[in-house]
């Protein structure tokens, strides 16, 4: 009898988990360019006529991309295409151990270059935005500082951490004379997925617990479940780090603190945020455990950009990407910056 | 209320569940406080480290006895799916390649969309 009752809840668990995978990255696009774990997405326009300047999203090396498009009606991507924006989005995919050399240089001085000529070639615009989220947000504000005469129009940032020092805990688990980050590169070659994930645990002990027992509270709401089951799913779905670029970011940006004193080098040139000069928007979370508010809202301040605002929202770090809050609130005022700005 | 209103049932289970929910938010800060501690975060990293050490031990001294056993090791597993996603790697070449010759002729949106009427960027 109990194994019966066992064995039901677990053949509706899995039909609950095969139905949200089925509904989750559903909006339409194609596959426009590979090159090694790499891939290049273009999104299938959902509007009669677009904005002239395509958007490129950016996502962090270490989560996968799918947070942007969770599911229809949760959808950044799928906001995006019905705001009328061309858009495409960069997956890194998972980095292989002869990956373990590439480094923040390959990311922003090669990788992002080489997406935007392709971007430039599919669609015919010289012209780009950059949506870059989290460590994406870094890549993407290294290169906006870095190439500044090139074709960015526009920097749309979500989370975007560019002062070390507040990474508070990250940097004080590798200052205090007890983790070594050289030893973890030399044994993996990429830090392990497993370890990604605790790491965002760590950051926020009992928010799973939390969400756990939040979810026995609303067992009987099917949809509420998904909705749980979806940003858990994404939560435990990490990424390994590249070695080479974990171990720069560790040395040159949680301890060294670089980025913000002008000495972080890409492409064998020192990066001054001050060289940004596009219109920047910088949308930011006030309780964020992952990236803390006070690693984030120097961007604004030291870009030298003379269009830039700065959006604070009350929330974490992924209610910035979905949730209710995001899809009434957050992307319309996106979409509202961005539109007069894409023409 | 009407005294023909059922009163809810109050279930004791759900109530800490929800107060537990309401706190987690200051109790995870207080707990990521402490870590930030000097000592702490030390040992720590020192545990960190000691696993890391330990998991490469232990999969250098399994690699005899799991050969033995005629069984696949981390290694033989991990090599499997690099080759695996090299494969990947190369059909996804195959397809965006086809995608971009199929679409070359297609009909694209024009580009020509303007922002609501009153919503300017600044100069």
């Amino acid at each position: 009898m109990l194994e019966d009752m066992i064995a039901s809840s677990r053949a509706d668990l899995a039909a609950l988990e095969a139905e949200m995978i089925a509904e989750t990255a559903t909006t339409p696009k194609q596959l426009i360019y590979a090159r090694d774990t790499l891939r290049l997405y273009h999104y299938l326009p959902q509007a009669d006529t677009v904005f002239r300047v395509p958007l490129l999203l950016v996502m962090s090396p270490v989560s996968k991309p799918y947070i942007f498009d969770l599911t229809p009606g949760q959808s950044l991507i799928e906001h995006f295409l019905q705001a009328g924006f061309d858009v495409y989005l960069v997956d890194w995919g998972t980095p292989r151990s002869e990956h373990a050399s590439l480094d923040v240089d390959d990311y922003v001085a090669d990788w992002i270059p080489d997406c935007i000529a392709r971007i430039q070639a599919h669609c015919g615009e010289k012209d780009i935005t950059l949506l870059g989220y989290c460590l994406g947000g870094i890549f993407t504000s290294l290169y906006a500082a870095r190439f500044a005469d090139g074709p960015l129009k526009n920097l749309l940032q979500i989370a975007t951490p560019v002062n070390g020092e507040g990474m508070e805990l990250q940097r004080k688990l590798v200052t205090s004379d007890g983790f070594d980050p050289d030893l973890l590169v030399d044994t993996y070659g990429n830090v392990p997925a497993w370890m990604i994930e605790a790491a965002f645990q760590f950051m926020r002990p009992l928010q799973k617990t939390s969400g756990q027992l939040m979810l026995l509270n609303t067992m009987d709401d099917r949809e509420n479940v998904k909705a749980h089951l979806r940003i858990t799913r994404w939560g435990a779905d990490a990424l390994p780090f590249a070695g080479a670029a974990f171990r720069t970011l560790i040395r040159d940006f949680i301890i060294g603190n670089k980025i913000i004193r002008g000495e972080f080098e890409v492409a064998g040139k020192a990066v001054d945020l001050g060289a940004i000069r596009v219109p920047l928007l910088h949308l930011l979370a006030e309780h964020d455990h992952v990236v803390p508010f006070a690693s984030s809202h120097d961007l604004v301040r030291l870009a030298g950009s003379a269009d830039k605002e700065q959006m604070v929202i009350k929330g974490g770090h992924v209610s910035l990407v979905t949730g209710q809050r995001a899809v009434t609130r957050t992307w319309p005022h996106l979409v509202e910056w961005l539109a007069p700005r894409s023409v | 209320m009407s005294e023909s209103d059922p009163k809810p049932d109050f279930d004791p289970a759900r109530a800490w569940r929800d107060w537990f929910v309401q706190n987690e938010r200051g109790w995870s800060e207080a707990m990521a406080n402490f870590m930030k501690k000097d000592d702490v975060s030390q040992a720590m990293g020192k545990e960190i480290n000691a696993a890391v050490l330990a998991q490469h031990m232990m999969s250098q001294g399994m690699t005899g006895p799991m050969a033995m056993m005629n069984m696949p090791t981390r290694e033989d597993v991990v090599a499997l799916s690099e080759r695996i996603g090299r494969l990947e790697d190369a059909v996804a070449r195959i397809e965006a390649a086809l995608t971009t010759a199929l679409d070359a002729g297609a009909t694209k949106p024009a580009r020509t969309r303007k922002p609501p009427r009153g919503k300017r960027a600044p100069e």
